[in-house]
């Protein structure tokens, strides 16, 4: 006889952190499409704020949905494909960009705070400790990112590589010390 | 506390998000939105980041600890397992494999301190022997990318067979010059009156009848018979195991045969326990309760098949089937050389009983025309065994559904067993 021990919903969690971070990482798209539509010439304009509305819809559905059931990546890499649709279909906005990115990310990491938290005690700072690599992966790859959307192309590579090796010194000067 | 290897893989996931994550970032490169690589970048940091450190322990300390190694069958015993998570990991699930024979029911599951789960469970022994059971524990590490499985062996948890309470049972028509508290017909130190004769040199006095005495004037003594203890065995047919309601055969043989020894022990005779076929330690009979708890070591080890035990009798040595001993033996009776034994065992001059512990019978398949008449046969074939053991004098008992063992004993118990004359 095989008997599964039910670790989950012990407690509540932190769903305010992923709806915070879900909303800020939809908010950007949707800020961009309100702010800077495209040209309302057309009636190809029209559908598409449409498409946008939808997309941005469906987004903040599964956002509610993965705050709900955290185990479930499926739902929430459907909301963070939402937020990647959404800015493909805004106009361009390098900053949005990136800032809709970090939140994803902080989506993402919050929605596993939340079920790490269901299934007992947790000690945040602890939680931040253990996935240090990835917020230095994060910290290294945005800005050098950052940096060649905002160069010319043909600088891009070198400005890149330049910026993420000063982000990454500055990481690895924090962190020892 | 144990330590246990953690088996780490990359999460199912990985390759497909990895895999469609590149499509996205060709087709975005494609459509000359190159911006929204930014959009990507944190995300794919923190899975390079992750990657990088994708290193963790490999190491998962548990700590078992059962409320009772050693219980009878039926009864529960608590298990309470500590799991020490290495830093950087979660633990997703815990799952007890506890086996067919043990019944678990989890209790609890808690954190004690950061890092410490406990979980408590309820294993209720099935049947008797001795059981294992495995924690398999899923974590996920490298902050997601990684996934882990640890199984770790639990205890042991021994559980002993237990047998019907019996007041009676079968005793041997010769009893062994043994002190003990059955009446023989050897004449000896007891109470109970057998005969008058005259007096021979050596009498004690007190055995002087002195009414007879004066009546006919010359001495003469009264006789008593002596009390003697008898010698019990329970043989268990271990050559074969047919699962059926209310227990198996060799289950309810094991039961039996507890049952039988513990009743003989405790009226003070000698018991002892062997098997015909399958595995088993051979007890010759002796005295006590610590005998008892020999035994019943020995019956946990009992298993089915062609195993260490003979299945002919002469192959026995004189210890353990002493001549003049009772022996019960508890059998479904479907196996011939078991059949041949017990023919041999009433052809050495020992008195038996068999409890034929077969409840059940093939049943025939729905819309075959042969089975039924395979199932008519087969009971012929039964009748057949019974019949044969009856003209060699062994009574054999049916063990039903439902009934005690005492009820089923009670014919044979009543009176000595008969053997030949040796």
């Amino acid at each position: 006889m095989s008997t599964k021990a039910e670790l989950a919903a012990t407690t509540e969690g932190k769903p305010g952190l992923c709806l915070l971070a879900g909303t800020l990482m939809l908010a950007v798209p949707a800020t961009l499409a309100l702010v800077a539509p495209p040209a309302a010439t057309s009636s190809g304009s029209v559908a598409l704020g449409l498409v946008v509305m939808i997309v941005l819809t469906v987004g903040a559905g599964s956002v509610v949905a993965a705050t709900a059931q955290p185990e479930r990546a499926s739902v929430a890499g459907l909301a963070v494909l939402c937020a990647a649709l959404a800015l493909v279909l805004a106009p361009t906005e390098v900053w949005a960009d990136g800032l809709s990115g970090t939140a994803a990310l902080g989506f993402l990491m919050a929605l596993r705070a939340h079920a790490a938290a269901r299934r007992g005690p947790l000690d945040i700072q602890a939680w931040l400790v253990a996935r240090r690599p990835m917020l230095v992966g994060a910290a290294v790859t945005t800005p050098a990112a950052l940096a060649a959307a905002l160069v010319p192309s043909a600088w891009s590579l070198p400005v890149a590589g330049l910026v993420g090796l000063v982000t990454a010194g500055i990481c690895a000067a924090l962190f020892a010390g | 506390m144990s330590v246990w290897g953690i088996t780490w893989e990359p999460a199912g996931w990985l390759l497909p998000v990895v895999t469609a994550a590149a499509f996205v970032g060709v087709a975005v490169v494609i459509l000359g939105r190159a911006d929204l690589v930014v959009f990507v970048a944190p995300l794919v940091g923190a899975l390079a980041g992750a990657w990088w450190s994708a290193a963790p322990s490999s190491e998962l300390q548990v700590d078992a600890e059962l409320s009772a190694e050693r219980v009878f069958q039926g009864d529960a015993v608590t298990l309470q397992v500590e799991l020490v998570v290495p830093e950087g990991v979660e633990l997703l699930d815990v799952e007890l494999d506890a086996g067919s024979a043990l019944r678990a029911r989890p209790l609890s599951w808690s954190h004690t301190r950061s890092g410490v789960m406990r979980g408590l469970w309820e294993l209720e022994t099935v049947r008797w022997g001795r059981f294992s059971s495995w924690l398999r524990v899923g974590l996920r590490g490298a902050g997601g990318l990684m996934i882990g499985e640890a199984s770790c062996e639990l205890p042991e948890v021994t559980a002993f067979p237990s047998g019907d309470s019996l007041s009676a049972v079968p005793r041997p028509m010769e009893l062994p010059d043994l002190l003990g508290v059955h009446l023989g017909r050897r004449r000896g130190h007891g109470v109970e009156f057998a005969g008058i004769r005259g007096y021979l040199p050596g009498d004690p006095l007190r055995s002087v009848n002195w009414l007879v005495t004066a009546r006919r004037g010359r001495l003469y003594v009264t006789e008593r018979l002596a009390e003697q203890a008898a010698t019990v065995v329970a043989m268990i047919d271990a050559a074969g195991d047919i699962r059926q309601p209310g227990g198996s055969t060799l289950e309810l043989s094991v039961h039996g045969a507890l049952a039988v020894v513990r009743a003989s022990l405790r009226r003070g005779d000698r018991a002892g326990v062997v098997a015909l076929g399958g595995v088993i330690r051979w007890l010759s009979p002796d005295l006590g309760r610590k005998h008892l708890y020999r035994v019943v070591e020995a019956l946990i080890d009992v298993q089915s098949g062609s195993g260490a035990a003979p299945s002919e009798v002469g192959s026995f040595p004189r210890a353990v089937l002493p001549p003049g001993a009772a022996i019960v033996v508890f059998s479904p009776l479907v196996d011939e050389r078991v059949l041949s034994a017990l023919a041999d065992l009433r052809r050495r001059g020992f008195g038996f009983a068999v409890v034929d512990v077969l409840r059940v019978e093939p049943r025939p398949r729905p819309g075959s025309d042969y089975d039924p008449i395979a199932v008519r046969m087969w009971r012929i074939g039964r009748r057949g065994v019974r019949h044969r053991l009856a003209e060699l004098g062994i009574p054999v008992l049916a063990w039903p559904e439902g009934a005690e063992l005492e009820e089923v004993l009670r014919p044979v118990a009543q009176r000595p067993l008969l053997g030949s004359r040796r």
